[in-house]
């Protein structure tokens, strides 16, 4: 982007942003959070928000309000900023950007929240409208990132807003602590989306096409009309995504040992369904078809149980596994855990 | 009409007239049809006022929030079980048909000087009689679901809707091949699940599940039909799996979620 559409950008943005950053809220939050809270600007337009999380400049913004670029513009507090992405989580679709000839005291970073808000309370939702008000719902939906499978812990909001743009808007506790990034929404009855075919699954056997390891079954779930409703990551994974982007890698590390499971059946346990190359499971002498019982003394009964003990692992912990392999009813194993790849479903085996 | 006349009208519209001018008002309205348009005009506009004193001043309070989780703003409509059970009774009594009128294959008799006999699977009766095997899924998989679309439940409000209830069908390896065993007399005698796990070439091919208590041809072909859905159990223990893809949503632009059974065979990476 060149300086004059860049400026040019800015003027537009401003005029459009003019009210953003003068909003009225009923929540007196509003006036605190103004200055953590960059808005994203693209072809004129506002495309997302981002939070200011340290006094160098870092925000934190989700993957689909950031548009490609060497530098984006935004609006913080009604001053244009340049922000230039540093790194990616792809697990999470959480980005870092850094803003450009960042001076100390420009903004107000955030702090991540030690834990969620209760189930029933409210959060202040800042979106690219400005801020609404959240109703949290639930803070135990079981997630699941598209690419990687993986266990994400999700905190349910909805907000009576189903037309502004809600992917990436940031939701803030009473005290001006960041609680949650919004990952995705039900879609509203009425819309289709690209890539989902109602009524439709895929080919017996859990491997599709290219050999990738896919859940076939569906219920497509849509959200009631008048009311929007928004899976956020939670604070846990927030804080283990901000540790790892500033850091001096800006690398965010998860806990895996390189598996792809599923439920063994009524018995309990999970089984191995494809192995990842040169992982920790394959070093430890894992192999498809193998049934894990035990993982670190405790049963095993369901693939969730399973795949929430692995997201709560530290890295170079060792996990002991017991496992059930052809006939031999128990065979002890020893896991260290390593970090998650990048790209990690495309490395499946083809079965 | 003049002024005096339609603020007459409009007093009267109002119910803010008293019985003297409410008298006069009627007497106007039955004599001119303009004046009965103009004071059929202002009743619509006050019961258009009254509608819109239903709306809350605050589109943000508690309560407006708490009336919207609560209704959902539309009605539920549940899943109804007819529509799972319609097909696989359909199905069901279209084996039967089949199990009934199609010629039943049966064992030959075992010669007296011992030799093997060679008989048929029932897979390759099966294949013969036109079931795709290709069909027939994951072995591991003891569930196929038929996905549906439906509604939210609010939280507050119920427990969520249950998945839709999978239809079960029996399974098998994928990998078996059809070939031709040869058994002598004495596997006759086996249980039938011993005689369901046979030796196919150098392969041990796994019992059926179903083969344990139906060994014969006709059992076999009708628990190869789907069977009627399990009944929903208590849901609210088992809210579903998120998966949150990166396509966007044409309504706000914000990335999709896509709820899916947990009961369904949902895999997961770590």
């Amino acid at each position: 982007m060149t300086l004059f559409s860049a400026v040019s950008s800015f003027l537009t943005l401003a005029g459009a942003q003019a009210g953003f950053y003068q909003q009225k809220s009923a929540d007196p939050l509003w006036n605190q959070l103004k200055r953590s809270v960059a808005v994203i600007q693209h072809v004129s337009q506002p495309s997302g928000v981002a939070v200011l999380i340290s006094d160098e400049g870092y925000f934190l913004a989700h993957s689909s309000s950031v548009p490609t670029g060497p530098l984006i513009p935004a609006m913080l507090d009604g001053r244009p900023v340049l922000l230039e992405q540093k790194a990616a989580d792809q697990e999470t679709s959480l980005v870092l950007l850094k803003a450009d000839q960042w001076v100390a005291d420009f903004g107000t970073p955030v702090a991540v929240a030690g834990k969620e808000v209760e189930e029933g309370g409210r959060v202040t939702t800042v979106t690219i409208n400005g801020p609404t008000i959240s109703e949290v719902v639930s803070n135990s939906r079981i997630g699941q990132t598209a690419d990687s499978l993986r266990y994400t812990p999700l905190s349910e909001l909805r907000q009576e807003d189903i037309q502004t743009k809600l992917g990436g808007a940031a939701a803030f506790n009473g005290k001006g602590e960041l609680v949650g990034i919004l990952g995705a929404t039900l879609p509203v009855r009425g819309n289709t989306f690209a890539g989902s075919r109602p009524g439709t699954y895929g080919g017996g056997g859990g491997v599709g096409a290219g050999g990738n390891v896919i859940n076939e079954d569906r219920t497509v779930r849509y959200g009631p009309q008048g009311l929007s409703v928004g899976y956020a990551l939670g604070p846990v994974l927030l804080e283990r995504v901000v540790d790892g982007f500033l850091s001096p890698t800006h690398k965010v590390q998860h806990p895996s040992i390189g598996v792809f499971f599923k439920s063994a059946g009524e018995g309990g346990g999970v089984s191995i369904e494809a192995i990842l190359p040169e992982s920790p499971a394959a070093g430890a002498g894992l192999k498809v078809g193998d049934t894990i019982i035990e993982a670190n003394g405790a049963k095993v009964f369901s693939p969730i149980e399973f795949a929430v003990l692995l997201f709560n692992q530290r890295i170079g912990a060792d996990m002991k596994l017991v496992i059930q392999r052809g006939n031999q009813a128990r065979i002890p194993v020893t896991v260290k855990v390593g970090v998650q790849s990048d790209n990690a479903q495309s490395q499946i085996f083809h079965r | 009409m003049k002024r005096k006349d339609i603020d007459l009208l409009i007093k009267s519209a109002m119910g803010e007239a008293d019985s003297q001018e409410s008298s006069q008002a009627q007497a106007l309205v039955e004599s001119s049809p303009e004046a009965a348009r103009e004071a059929a005009m202002w009743a619509q506009m006050k019961a258009d006022f009254k509608i819109l004193a239903d709306v809350p001043e605050c589109q943000l309070s508690n309560e407006r929030m708490r009336a919207a989780v609560l209704s959902g703003s539309i009605k539920q409509r549940r899943a109804s079980a007819f529509r799972f059970w319609m097909p696989a009774a359909g199905l069901a009594t279209a084996a039967l048909f089949a199990v009934f009128l199609m010629p039943k294959n049966t064992v030959p008799p075992v010669s007296g000087s011992g030799d093997a006999v060679a008989i048929t699977t029932p897979e390759d009766r099966m294949r013969n009689e036109g079931f795709d095997a290709t069909t027939l899924i994951d072995p591991r998989s003891s569930e196929l679901s038929v996905p549906t679309i439906e509604e939210s439940t609010p939280e507050s409000v119920a427990p969520s809707e249950p998945a839709p209830a999978p239809v079960k069908r029996t399974t098998r390896p994928r990998q078996r091949t059809a070939q031709r065993v040869a058994v002598n007399d004495a596997a006759k005698q086996q249980t039938a699940a011993e005689a369901a796990e046979m030796i196919v070439g150098s392969v041990v091919v796994p019992a059926m599940n179903m083969a344990a208590t139906a060994p014969d041809t006709n059992a076999a072909r009708a628990m190869m039909s789907p069977a009627p859905p399990a009944p929903a159990s208590d849901s609210s223990s088992e809210e579903g799996v998120v998966i949150l893809s990166r396509e966007s949503s044409v309504g706000n632009g914000a990335p999709v979620a896509v709820e899916v059974g947990r009961r369904h065979d949902v895999v997961f990476g770590g």
